[in-house]
């Protein structure tokens, strides 16, 4: 091992070296507008912001606060994004719930690529979003940040986030989408109601 | 010692080995075996699985002069569970017991990614928990000044000097 570069800089190369391969490809493809009509366009997005299908991919605790986001308590059944695909052809939204390591790195990358277009990266926790606890000298093996490796649309800070962050998460997606922060009227809450009459 | 202890004292004193009966309550296991000569380890693996024996785990300790490479094992019968351990060779290698117990493979693997020990005859030594790329990194070799001796750690307070 070359003594005179360090961890933290063999991990950068290594992560840029994986991202200068997909972006090379990326670059030919560059995704254009589905629908050229505006008013088309517009329903197409709201549509697409309120039917999100996010890949099961857990890969660490964070993943455990992402299945109860998808459980009765909370429910992401309400905002259309319950349908947790097992398989990325079927996925428009990546939840990097955990810490990326350099042997896991490839496999997120082919991941993300194997994704159709449009598609969304929602980065969850610290260590997703910058290698939380893991950025120290002697890290030798945690990517800082999967920003590094793959655009992202919203971060999510916690460690971990509990589920009504995730959900703030979710919600600022659907802005960035749609440009409105409940692109579908939501059913109000039943208590609620009760209050208003 | 306990008949347990007693019994595997005598299978193994065929080999060249340190035994010492440990205190569970305190360690964790019953007994502390040196295999002080390398190539005895398979032996010693081999008379242990003849006893129903079944590893928990190995790893190694970076120490000085020689890495020492842990073994754990325990049966399901009886409550004993005992640590062996012996210390790499020049070569900073070890035979493989990987087929006398097939579930040592990846523990064995393990350590030769953190800790750089090859295991000689093992039918498969690629990386397993690291990237390929950081194959000789050896992340737990310790650093010069951290570096102790193996009395230091495995030193017995009742051991004669």
């Amino acid at each position: 091992m070359e003594e005179d570069i360090s961890q933290k800089a063999r991990l950068d190369q290594f992560s840029q070296g994986l991202k200068n391969s997909i972006f090379e490809i990326e670059e030919e493809l560059e995704a254009g507008p589905l629908l050229k009509s505006e008013l088309t366009g517009t329903i197409l997005k709201f549509c697409q912001a309120n039917s999100l299908w996010p890949m099961t991919f857990g890969l660490a605790c964070c993943a455990i606060e992402m299945m109860a986001t998808g459980m009765a308590r909370i429910d992401m059944a309400r905002y259309g994004a319950e349908v947790f695909r097992p398989s990325a052809r079927q996925c428009d939204l990546m939840i990097v719930s955990g810490t990326v390591n350099k042997k896991m790195a490839p496999a997120l990358m082919t991941l993300y690529e194997q994704m159709p277009y449009p598609k969304w990266v929602i980065a969850m926790g610290n260590c997703a979003i910058s290698g939380g606890p893991f950025s120290v000298e002697e890290n030798y093996n945690v990517i800082e940040g999967v920003d590094k490796l793959i655009p992202v649309d919203v971060y999510v800070p916690g460690c971990p986030p509990r589920p009504e962050a995730l959900m703030e998460g979710l919600f600022k997606l659907q802005e960035k989408i749609t440009g409105q922060r409940h692109p579908f009227p939501q059913n109000p809450h039943p208590a609620h109601l009760k209050n208003k009459s | 010692m306990t008949p347990e202890n007693e019994n595997l004292h005598q299978a193994l004193s065929c080999l060249d080995i340190d035994f010492h009966e440990t205190d569970y309550a305190a360690k964790g296991f019953h007994a502390d075996i040196q295999v002080k000569n390398s190539a005895d380890i398979r032996e010693a693996a081999g008379i242990l699985y003849e006893q129903d024996y079944f590893v928990g785990f190995v790893t190694a300790c970076h120490t000085q002069p020689a890495t020492q490479v842990l073994y754990q094992f325990a049966r399901f019968d009886v409550n004993h569970r005992i640590m062996i351990r012996c210390g790499a060779n020049e070569n900073n290698s070890v035979p493989t017991i990987s087929d006398i117990f097939h579930g040592a493979d990846w523990h064995e693997r393990e350590t030769r990614d953190f800790f750089g020990i090859t295991f000689d005859g093992h039918p498969n030594m690629a990386a397993f928990i690291l990237d390929e790329s950081d194959r000789d990194l050896a992340p737990l070799i310790k650093t010069e000044k951290k570096l102790k001796s193996v009395d230091d750690i495995f030193g017995r307070e009742d051991a004669d000097a």
